[in-house]
């Protein structure tokens, strides 16, 4: 499932608000893929895209009855997924920090390139691990159709210097996609 | 309009994201949700208990008896050292040298 109408996500949103756990996973299942494939394009790991799916989901459910614009309901779960990604690589950037030994492990080492992969997938993966995880963010946010103006709310700056950088990310992204593939 | 050449590559972006996901994914949120959920209210539960109040209660009133009796000893020997300064001063006075 992945378009709902707006009258009835409303609805949904209001069921979902009271607590009735149908309501709820219909929520879930409509958005799961889209929070994973943003979640990715931020973070560029497959195994950080459950984990922090779960965790933006779980906090979806807990914060939907203080969400006092239902009709906000989708730019407000992209904005608690962005956060939660940015969360996810300032505390990896942390625990990088005080534990370098760590550092091979995990991390900003990019996801090696599976078989399966086609090469246009590891060159856009490449390409956004060169981008800031912010740049990242917002691309990955225009990517999903989220207005300008929303955006630029999210990021606290004005519309006309996000139209700025997400040119200039876009453009990075561009040309570290060509380098790449 | 101009289509990225990235474009083709965002779509399996997006498949391959949602492959990590297990199949299971929308229950096992639902289910943490529900044991995150009992377990807070087990935390309120014990907090709650009749005995646990019992224990505050005990604790608290032990609490005030030592501040009070803390207060007391140190306003004592405010005063004890009060007296004992004015006896050393008349013992003083006193002296024939």
């Amino acid at each position: 499932m992945d378009n709902i109408e707006p009258t009835a996500l409303l609805e949904l949103v209001q069921q979902a608000q009271q607590g009735h756990e149908d309501a709820q996973r219909t929520l879930i299942v409509a958005y799961q893929n889209r929070i994973a494939g943003f979640i990715y394009s931020i973070t560029g790991r497959s195994d950080s895209v459950e984990d922090l799916a779960q965790v933006v989901f779980i906090k979806m459910i807990r914060a939907l009855p203080r969400l006092d614009q239902p009709a906000q309901f989708e730019a407000w779960l992209f904005r608690m997924a962005r956060n939660a990604c940015i969360d996810h690589l300032r505390r990896q950037r942390w625990q990088r920090l005080f534990s370098p030994l760590e550092q091979e492990e995990h991390a900003e080492i990019p996801e090696p390139p599976t078989t399966v992969d086609s090469e246009e997938l590891d060159a856009l993966r490449h390409a956004l691990s060169k981008l800031k995880p912010k740049d990242r963010a917002l691309i990955a946010l225009a990517q999903e159709g989220r207005s300008q103006q929303e955006m630029a709310d999210s990021f606290g700056i004005s519309v006309v210097a996000l139209k700025a950088r997400l040119h200039r990310a876009r453009e990075q992204l561009r040309q570290f996609y060509e380098h790449a593939s | 309009m101009n289509t990225p050449p990235e474009s083709r590559a965002w779509q399996q972006l997006q498949r391959h994201a949602a492959a990590q996901l297990s199949a299971d994914f929308p229950d096992r949120v639902l289910r943490q949700i529900r044991v995150s959920r009992a377990e807070r209210s087990g935390v309120a539960r014990f907090f709650l208990h009749p005995f646990a109040v019992s224990a505050y209660t005990a604790a608290a009133c032990l609490l005030a008896v030592v501040i009070l009796h803390s207060r007391q000893t140190a306003k004592a020997n405010e005063r004890h050292l009060a007296e004992w300064r004015e006896v050393a001063m008349q013992t003083a006075s006193l002296d024939p040298l």
